[in-house]
């Protein structure tokens, strides 16, 4: 029994070493953001003599953050709650009526969570309808980018929830509007703040499509300004550090509130639960 | 019950509308555009046949490279995610304290986006006072230290190595909730049959982790083979082109004005992944049947 438990100590030391590849990074930009430039330039990992915190401000204010922020505010933000009506709507038919043309909807929709999304024709695709470069666009093409996802959880979801339901709720005259949006919708309350939060987070984080399709820079994102902050301030690295770390707090502060939804979600794939 | 009026139709339609116009459609079409020299300096679009894959695949020997590259790339990645993912979650299975804190730590880099990973590991490997280099000198391996992102040799293993960290923590949690499936009456029959740990483990958890290793796999092949955000915030595809990938080649054959032939590139990379999701689907679907 004393072994067992010293074998649970050491277990615990040497999980927290392992740690520290995790933490050590993370702690030096934080460090970093908050050095002088000099000391900012040496990257050591001692603390700070002098916390500065003016470098944020500096940051926020010669790199236009705070449109940033907005920016990545809106498009992650909308697109993330357009996602859940479409998908979950689609999913409850898709679930509940499997005829051979809904399986195939399915499956197609299935191949889009590995698909890569081709974004030269997707400019083209956007020129057509006319909202290439702009806010519209880029919540439209987000939209459907984030569809496989969502019908995904949802369709596995909705499928444990038992049909008698549906038919009580009919009998008791709902319609199919009111029938999902009073009955069915409420129940899958669990997907939809899992779904809510990794989309948000996958629109955040992304790069690659604003890197294609903005090129006006009034509508850039904050991974967009970002990086376009590191190419121009590489030598004020304090100064980098802080808009790094200005685009990984809203991150983490989500990450920390629902971390529960976010494992469940991601885990679903792999096993049902 | 008339299931078309209980479940109608429509409800799928907006969606699929969505999805099909601004996310199939174009990867359709590229394999149209793909045949074409479609460029920036010309409004002609001509049909040129397979000249754009001639290139890639005969012509420039680039091409290949970079093909292999993100192949190298997404399959030493996967195996090593996969491994520190396996001992990871083995030890945070284990019951003490502290584990839930650091199931957490080790999760966060998968939330974070990668781009600012990327930048921050430039730091961490600048070649006289990044992170790396300094640990190497403070335990006397001066002669180990170098720049890593420019050289051309490590320059791979230095961007596949910061891809590991920022995945193995998924890896960790697909593990962890597959271990959860095990039953546990099952270890303690094997523990009274006198089967040591190593024996339980290779005999009894990995069998059953099979389905974790499945989606383990698949899925950070397919990541891999997508690569983009991490490659272009370290190196640019640099030193020179040593760690190019398809995705970075389609971005500066884009940048250049090349959509033709960028796109014949992206129908490559839709390809592999469209063979890879056949798997996906597979599995996932079959799980479905079993459970």
């Amino acid at each position: 029994m004393k072994r067992k438990i010293m074998n649970k100590i050491l277990l615990g030391i040497i999980a927290w070493l392992i740690s520290l590849i995790i933490l050590a990074p993370v702690y030096l930009l934080i460090i970093n953001s908050l050095k002088d430039r000099t000391a900012a330039s040496l990257m050591a990992l001692t603390p700070p003599e002098v916390f500065h915190w003016e470098n944020y401000l500096t940051a926020i204010k010669e790199g236009r953050l705070v449109r940033s922020f907005l920016n990545s505010m809106l498009l992650a933000g909308s697109s993330a709650i357009i996602n859940v009506f479409t998908a979950s709507m689609a999913a409850f038919v898709l679930s509940r009526r499997r005829s051979r043309i809904n399986k195939a909807i399915y499956y197609f929709f299935l191949i889009g969570l590995v698909a890569p999304l081709n974004y030269i024709t997707v400019i083209r695709t956007l020129q057509v309808f006319n909202i290439m470069g702009s806010y519209q666009g880029f919540i439209a093409l987000y939209s459907g980018w984030l569809m496989p996802f969502g019908v995904f959880l949802y369709y596995g979801f909705i499928s444990t929830i038992p049909r008698e339901l549906d038919e009580a709720a009919i009998i008791d005259g709902c319609n199919s509007f009111t029938l999902f949006f009073k009955v069915i919708f409420p129940l899958l309350k669990p997907v939809t703040i899992t779904l809510l939060i990794l989309n948000f987070m996958n629109a955040w984080n992304d790069f690659q499509t604003p890197l294609y399709i903005l090129n006006r820079s009034t509508r850039w994102p904050m991974t967009l300004a970002v990086y376009n902050f590191y190419g121009q301030r590489l030598a004020d690295w304090q100064l980098v550090s802080a808009t790094i770390v200005l685009t990984v707090v809203p991150v983490v502060i989500i990450f920390i509130i629902g971390q529960r939804y976010i494992i469940s979600g991601m885990t679903s794939g792999a096993v049902k639960g | 019950m008339n299931k078309g009026k209980i479940y109608p139709q429509y409800f799928v339609i907006i969606g699929l509308l969505v999805y099909t116009i601004f996310f199939m459609t174009p990867s359709i079409i590229g394999i149209g555009y793909s045949l074409t020299d479609w460029n920036a300096y010309n409004a002609n679009v001509n049909f040129i046949g397979l000249k754009n894959f001639k290139e890639i695949f005969v012509e420039s020997g680039r091409y290949l490279k970079y093909i292999s590259n993100t192949a190298i790339f997404a399959i030493v990645t996967t195996a090593f995610k996969i491994i520190f993912g396996l001992i990871l979650a083995l030890i945070l299975n284990e019951a003490f304290k502290t584990r839930n804190i650091l199931r957490a730590i080790f999760y966060l880099p998968v939330t974070l986006s990668p781009l600012a990973i990327g930048l921050m590991f430039i730091s961490v490997f600048r070649p006289e006072v990044g992170l790396v280099n300094r640990l190497l000198s403070a335990v006397g391996l001066d002669n180990l230290t170098r720049g890593w992102l420019t050289s051309v040799k490590f320059a791979m293993p230095a961007v596949m190595s910061v891809e590991t960290w920022r995945l193995t923590g998924y890896c960790m949690v697909i593990f962890l909730a597959g271990l959860q499936t095990i039953p546990q009456s099952i270890y303690e029959a094997a523990k009274v049959d006198g089967a040591n740990y190593w024996q339980r483990l290779i005999r009894l958890t990995i069998p059953f982790l099979k389905p974790s290793f499945m989606i383990n796999i698949v899925l950070n092949l397919i990541w891999g083979l997508k690569v983009f955000d991490v490659i272009f915030a370290l190196t640019k595809g640099g030193p020179g082109d040593a760690t190019d990938v398809i995705n970075t080649a389609v971005f500066f054959s884009f940048s250049m004005g090349r959509y033709g032939f960028a796109t014949a590139l992206g129908v490559i990379a839709f390809t592999i992944a469209m063979f890879l999701s056949f798997i996906v689907i597979r599995v996932l679907s079959r799980r479905e049947v079993e459970w």
